[in-house]
């Protein structure tokens, strides 16, 4: 049984349409996570599937039921805003209880239920408290048991860390990722932080300007990126992309970009419609080493332009033929910066028509 | 979609008493009388159609055009000293200082009073033989007390002061409310550019303040136009017609001579005047008011 | 202006001007007849009550003091009770032209009086309420609701939407969402309108004068306004009337200054 399925999901405000056509699925339990910069459209999702905005063409369905005509309180989801939206002047106590409240539960089940998730998010020091004399994780804690404590079908995260600061947020996505363990339900989560969903999803769903990019297991976002937008928007620093034109013949793909050749021993004609064309390739700065590696590698030449040191890590950049190269590589090698220095590249990414062309290692 | 049109009909629901009353109290009257001012004067069977007769009344009325006049010099002249003064205790409050709730609470009294009781105050103040305003002024020297209120002029200028008293402080609170917007920081950068206090007020804070400056005239300049508790009170409009403004004029015409048809005629008149000032002002000013529409 | 002497300067005239008119008319309360006809005229009073005695006994003033009571407390409820669906509906729901709602009730905030008198007192003849207290609520409450409704808007579009969608998920229906969460936190709001309004309807003048003509039902300002000796303006009784009629809203003033300041401004220059 599907736990959230989208059928051909339109939205359009006036005259501008945010959503095209968008489906996806998501198996019971599964954390899917939508990804993408803002104005992406992955928010106005989220509130459809919340029903809190009513799509214009297509359906959603939660738990195997379609919701299209159920309001939000009857749709059995919870949501986490990203500003919280604790009601100020309720306790802590209070916030947990009036959903429960509002649905006429019996006031032993919502003690019962209360006392459950203050246990599990450890809250229970706090539960007779105002949320402005809560700080910022502890408002956070408390947004997420109001909606642990309604036992819905479905989770909806709507940015929620993003008002955290960087030590406490990595600690909350650790927490949410347990919690999701140790709940099973299906959680829905908006974010345009990449790392958050790395770490979280058993899916991403990437969408930029109101359309699904991609979706996929993390590690196949990374790696196999379907078009240049996912390879420019998943890694940290952002992929090299050079844009230039490629050339089929006998011994294979040449790509040209400026007085940048890389020429690929590469059959596969059936996957590429032209002989010539326009083409993007993607460099991860991560696939680049600097130290000397055998002939599996592409060996090109350039210059040092300037030095990043992560501690961990460095990031060099680097001038080659006029166009620029960044390089990930480990610390504690000496690069003066204008000196020329050989680079060996071990993977690329090429896209021909916005579209992923898979190319065997070289 | 049906629970959008829902989501409509509870909205109306929820406005729907508050234009009620706006409609029957406010709206149809102001209709009504512009209709009453097209006929006789007096209701009964002998009510005729007058078109625009009355109108025409009133152009030829001196008394009218003596009110016109009246009214509009005390719009003038008390607005034009509300806003300075209203500026000067802006800037007052707007500092901070020990005690400043206590200050703000004391300018805020005048415009808590009643009119009424400023209007008997000030007639008070300005009596010719107890008040203060001759002791301060003159006082053992008996003989020359001044009966302000006798005198034409000093009867007019006394009902500007009353009103100039009573709403300055209201006038500086819109523009305070303007002064808080003005960024503390680009008063540290004109200080770190080397302008003195008064640079810094006519170059920064006069032209920032604009927009508030004008928002406080439309207000008190519509309810300037208003005025009547305080010429019913101190002069009825007395010596003379000196200090009868409009709205005191279509008082007496209309409830106690009881000619209905001139009456609302001058009513609607000020109205129409009033409308003419007001639509002139928010084009300049208030089309940014109403821009304001909720996400 | 972060000149010490000049500020001090300015917070002096601003406060004496101020309160130097009315305190002369306080001090004049509490004389005696003699010391009121002093010409020249004497400064400090002789400390005597007559002058209350005399307006609160003789020419019944609290009877003045409870209608005005009657009518600006049952305007402030009314209003309130009708504004606050309004503002939150313009506020927060999708109403078709709220603009032009918003714009138009400015435009009614800025009728002058003497434009609807006439037919209000002839719906009030009809409906019998000439000389009652409710035929002048009735206008007042019309009358106060822009300022109220512009205040209320404000204050509701000022909270979190989120909080509403928080509710609406919680199971509330648009009502509940108004009176379990939304209202809660716009009481500085609403306070704030009540205030303005009940100041409003105390000190109205011009309708009150038109509606109640008979002295049982009059209100305050027609008390004070049409106060009369038979000789002579009683100046001592007057002022102390006056005293009376404003000391509630002295009350007010000094324990909700802060509210007053921003409740003003709301419909104006925030906007």
């Amino acid at each position: 049984m599907a736990g959230l399925e989208l059928q051909r999901i339109e939205k359009t405000f006036g005259r501008t349409r945010v959503l095209h056509d968008v489906s996806l699925e998501a198996g019971d339990g599964e954390f899917i996570v939508l990804l993408g910069p803002s104005g992406c459209g992955k928010s106005t999702l989220l509130r459809i599937i919340a029903g809190l905005e009513a799509q214009t063409r297509g359906s959603v369905s939660i738990g195997g039921q379609c919701v299209d005509d159920v309001p939000p309180p009857d749709r059995d989801i919870a949501m986490v805003f990203q500003h919280y939206a604790l009601y100020p002047h309720l306790t802590v106590r209070e916030n947990l209880a009036f959903g429960l409240k509002m649905r006429g539960k019996p006031q032993a089940l919502i003690k019962a239920r209360i006392a459950e998730t203050a246990a599990l998010l450890e809250i229970h020091d706090l539960l007779d408290r105002k949320p402005r004399e809560l700080s910022g994780g502890q408002q956070q804690r408390v947004a997420m048991g109001r909606a642990i404590v309604r036992k819905p079908k479905l989770f909806l995260f709507d940015e929620p860390l993003s008002n955290l600061d960087a030590r406490l947020r990595t600690s909350m996505r650790v927490e949410l990722k347990r919690l999701h363990q140790r709940l099973g339900t299906t959680m829905v989560y908006v974010t345009h932080d990449q790392t958050e969903a790395m770490t979280l999803g058993h899916a991403i769903v990437v969408m930029n300007h109101g359309r699904i990019q991609q979706i996929g297991r993390p590690e196949q976002i990374y790696h196999e990126p379907a078009n240049p937008f996912v390879a420019g928007f998943i890694g940290n620093p952002p992929m090299n992309v050079f844009e230039g034109s490629f050339r089929l013949d006998q011994r294979g793909l040449e790509f040209r970009a400026g007085e940048l050749t890389f020429r690929f021993p590469f059959q596969a004609r059936d996957l590429i419609d032209a002989d010539t064309g326009m083409a993007t390739l993607g460099v991860r700065p991560e696939d680049v080493t600097l130290e000397p590696q055998g002939s599996e590698c592409i060996a090109i030449t350039g210059t040092i332009d300037l030095v990043e040191n992560l501690g961990n890590d460095s990031i060099v950049h680097l001038m080659v033929k006029g166009q620029s190269l960044t390089v990930r590589t480990s610390p504690g090698l000496r690069l003066p910066a204008g000196e020329s220095i050989t680079a060996y590249v071990k993977n690329f990414h090429l896209f021909i028509n916005e579209k992923r062309v898979p190319l065997p290692s070289p | 979609m049906t629970k959008s049109t829902q989501k409509h009909t509870t909205g109306w629901l929820m406005a729907f008493p508050a234009l009620m009353f706006v409609a029957v109290f406010s709206l149809y009257p102001a209709m009504d009388s512009f209709l009453l001012s097209l006929y006789s004067d007096f209701p009964g069977p002998e009510r005729s159609f007058a078109g625009f007769g009355h109108y025409a009344e009133l152009l030829q009325d001196p008394v009218a055009h003596q009110a016109f006049i009246v009214t509009l010099g005390f719009v003038l002249l008390s607005t034009t000293l509300e806003l300075l003064l209203g500026t000067g205790i802006a800037l007052v409050v707007h500092e901070r200082f020990r005690g400043l709730g206590w200050v703000r609470a004391a300018v805020l009294i005048p415009w808590a009073i009643p009119t009424v009781v400023a209007a008997q105050m000030w007639r008070f103040l300005l009596n010719d033989q107890y008040g203060a305003v001759n002791a301060i002024l003159f006082g053992d020297r008996v003989e020359a007390y001044v009966p302000w209120l006798a005198d034409p002029w000093m009867a007019f200028g006394a009902i500007v002061l009353a009103d100039v008293w009573k709403t300055s402080s209201f006038a500086g609170l819109l523009v305070l409310a303007g002064l808080q917007l003005i960024p503390e920081e680009t008063h540290d950068a004109a200080r770190v550019d080397g302008a003195t206090a008064w640079q810094r007020f006519r170059h920064i804070t006069l032209p920032m303040l604009k927009p508030a400056l004008l928002t406080a005239l439309l207000f008190r300049t519509i309810d300037a136009f208003r005025v009547f508790d305080l010429v019913f009170v101190m002069t009825q409009g007395g010596p003379g017609d000196a200090t009868q403004v409009i709205q005191f004029y279509g008082y007496k015409t209309l409830f106690t001579e009881g000619r209905v048809g001139y009456g609302t005629t001058i009513s609607v008149t000020v109205f129409v005047a009033m409308a003419i000032l007001s639509l002139f002002y928010v084009r300049t000013v208030g089309s940014k008011l109403l821009q304001r529409e909720p996400a | 202006m972060t000149n010490r002497p000049v500020l001090l300067g300015g917070i002096l005239l601003a406060v004496l001007g101020s309160l130097c008119p009315f305190l002369w008319f306080v001090l004049t309360s509490f004389k005696s007849q003699i010391n009121v006809e002093a010409i020249p005229p004497t400064w400090w009073p002789d400390g005597r009550l007559v002058f209350y005695a005399s307006a609160l006994i003789e020419h019944r003033f609290l009877h003045y003091v409870r209608n005005s009571a009657i009518v600006a407390g049952g305007t402030t409820v009314i209003a309130l009770a009708v504004a606050t669906p309004a503002a939150y509906a313009l506020a927060r729901l999708r109403l078709p032209g709220k603009t032009w709602i918003l714009g138009g009730l400015l435009c009614v905030a800025m009728f002058p009086p003497i434009v609807i008198a006439g037919p209000v007192w002839q719906i009030l003849e009809r409906l019998g309420g000439l000389n009652t207290h409710w035929g002048l609520i009735l206008p007042y409450v019309s009358l106060t609701l822009p300022l109220a409704v512009w205040i209320l808007t404000t204050f509701f579009h000022e909270l979190p939407v989120e909080l509403e969608e928080a509710a609406r998920i919680d199971g509330c229906t648009t009502w509940q969402a108004l009176y379990k969460i939304m209202l809660p936190l716009a009481a500085p709001g609403l306070f704030t309108a009540a205030i303005l309004t009940f100041i409003y309807a105390w000190n109205e003048f011009f309708f009150a004068l038109l509606i109640l003509t008979d002295p049982e039902r009059q209100t305050l300002p027609v008390g004070i306004a049409l106060f009369q000796g038979e000789f002579i303006t009683p100046w001592g009784e007057l002022a102390a009337a006056s005293v009376v009629a404003t000391l509630p809203l002295i009350v007010i003033v000094l324990l909700f200054q802060r509210g007053i300041i921003d409740g003003l401004s709301a419909g104006a220059v925030k906007g």
